[in-house]
């Protein structure tokens, strides 16, 4: 056995030995004794008196090799993926995504909701709730944008590995399945109206409040309008994949609108006979527009459904219902024009660095 | 054959011991004995001797000292103490009974 250790490897083999601490008074003569298996073990591989097992083998490959999932990242980038989803594949599951984190974004916010209606209830603060809306709405908005965009990062990265996440792997009738529970399941997740009665009558929401809450609102859709592009934007089918995210996109944001829109009737029904004037002071000082207040005021009527004030609500009833498909179709235009704009500005770019290369 | 950790683990102040009581030997020398005994059926992770060689020195079984090795180089060098042998042939005695009493249970009544 030779008598010489490379200091080198000597002062590693006495960290390592540093790292079992017990004692002070003990540590000196334990570590050196640890010390000496160790210098005794790494002779006994360099003078060849030690075998080299299949565990030794196999460790010693292993470390030599470099580190597998760093190996497994460039091995990725450099070989493209097998599996592609087709433009109509990759569109359901971002309908998917977008529906299912809507319901997800809407529920939490709607719970933390509730609570803090009990709260104001309970504490008599009705308007620290109201200004708390704005804040609470603003961040679920933004968190819902972000979590789209995670999904489909998550979902892209799975492809490039080869591997086949559902919207791949699926037959087209499930496919169909997924899109009917997609456009079914957002609805489903109950509207604002009881919280805000629960809290009781609301103070009106300062400019700064509605701005910020406008702004956040702006922001995510903008977020998801881009998520949306680039999760479906994969050659060859660039330009369909631009038309087919614009009007799916299209489709869902109006179809949240209307349903944001006309739900609080539904509730308001059920409602105002409990809380007497409350719903109505909430409706029309808080900052829900005014088609919701029309519909309320026919629904609350007290003469209804008989008489003069059966006919006034009534004709309210159906200009509210023309304002009503008016504002909605200059809502989802004004979206389709946006969208146009952000995917004509990506398709410009695509064509530039192409023209660079 | 593999023998099983939790054998092997149960056993080993019984197997260090009964080098000790054929020969004063320090940690690695005491693996490698140990490990040629086996002849494959399992392999130490060599740094657990120390924690069991701690303990059997602490309960009296086996005492230490430094000296100088045949390499030349200080080692810890364990003898197996009066107790240690005491302890040896108890723990033998107990595992072959217990061997037995497997076999006696194992064994199919119409092999």
């Amino acid at each position: 056995m030779p008598n010489e250790i490379d200091p080198a490897l000597e002062e590693r083999m006495r960290a390592l030995c540093r790292r079992v601490t017990v004692s002070y008074d003990l540590d000196p003569d334990i570590q050196e004794e640890l010390y000496g298996h160790m210098e005794d073990k790494a002779l006994a591989y360099t003078d060849g008196s030690e075998r080299l097992s299949n565990e030794d083998t196999f460790i010693l490959v292993e470390k030599h090799f470099g580190d597998v999932s760093a190996l497994k990242v460039l091995m990725q980038d450099a070989h493209e993926s097998s599996v592609r989803a087709s433009f109509a594949r990759r569109l359901v599951a971002a309908l998917v995504a977008t529906s299912a984190l809507a319901v997800l974004t809407g529920v939490l916010l709607k719970s933390v909701l509730a609570g803090l209606a009990v709260w104001a209830a309970n504490a008599n603060a009705p308007s620290e709730f109201h200004a708390a809306m704005p804040f609470l709405k603003a961040a679920t908005d933004l968190s819902f944008a972000a979590l789209l965009w995670y999904v489909l990062v998550r979902w892209q990265r799975r492809l490039k590995q080869g591997q086949q996440p559902w919207f791949v792997r699926w037959s087209a009738r499930w496919m169909w399945m997924a899109v009917g529970a997609a456009l079914v399941a957002p609805p489903l997740v109950p509207g604002f109206l009881p919280l805000l009665q629960d809290a009781g009558p609301s103070a009106r929401a300062g400019a700064a409040l509605i701005v910020l809450m406008s702004s956040a609102e702006v922001l995510a859709v903008l977020l998801q309008a881009c998520a949306w592009l680039w999760w479906c934007d994969r050659p060859p089918r660039v330009a369909k994949g631009l038309l087919g995210a614009t009007v799916a996109w299209v489709t869902m944001r109006s179809h949240f609108t209307l349903f944001r829109m006309a739900a609080p009737v539904l509730v308001i029904g059920q409602n105002t006979a409990t809380y007497h004037g409350h719903a109505l002071n909430a409706l029309a000082q808080g900052s829900f527009s005014g088609v919701n207040a029309q519909w309320a005021v026919v629904w609350s009527s007290e003469v209804f459904p008989g008489g003069e004030a059966y006919f006034h609500s009534l004709a309210l009833l159906v200009s509210t219902g023309v304002a009503y498909i008016a504002v909605s179709g200059l809502l989802a235009w004004g979206l389709y024009r946006l969208t146009r704009i952000v995917s004509g500005w990506i398709a410009a770019r695509h064509v530039w660095r192409q023209a660079a290369r | 054959m593999d023998l099983n950790k939790e054998l092997t683990g149960a056993t080993s102040g019984i197997l260090i011991l009964s080098v000790l009581a054929r020969e004063a030997s320090y940690g690695y020398q005491i693996i490698k004995r140990l490990n040629d005994a086996a002849d494959g059926a399992f392999v130490w992770q060599e740094g657990t001797i120390y924690p069991i060689l701690h303990k059997l020195e602490k309960d009296e079984m086996v005492r230490s000292q430094w000296q100088e090795a045949d390499t030349g180089r200080r080692r810890k060098y364990y003898y197996i103490t009066a107790r240690g042998r005491e302890g040896l042939t108890e723990g033998s005695k107990q595992w072959g009974e217990y061997h037995k009493m497997i076999l006696r249970l194992a064994e199919l009544p119409n092999a």
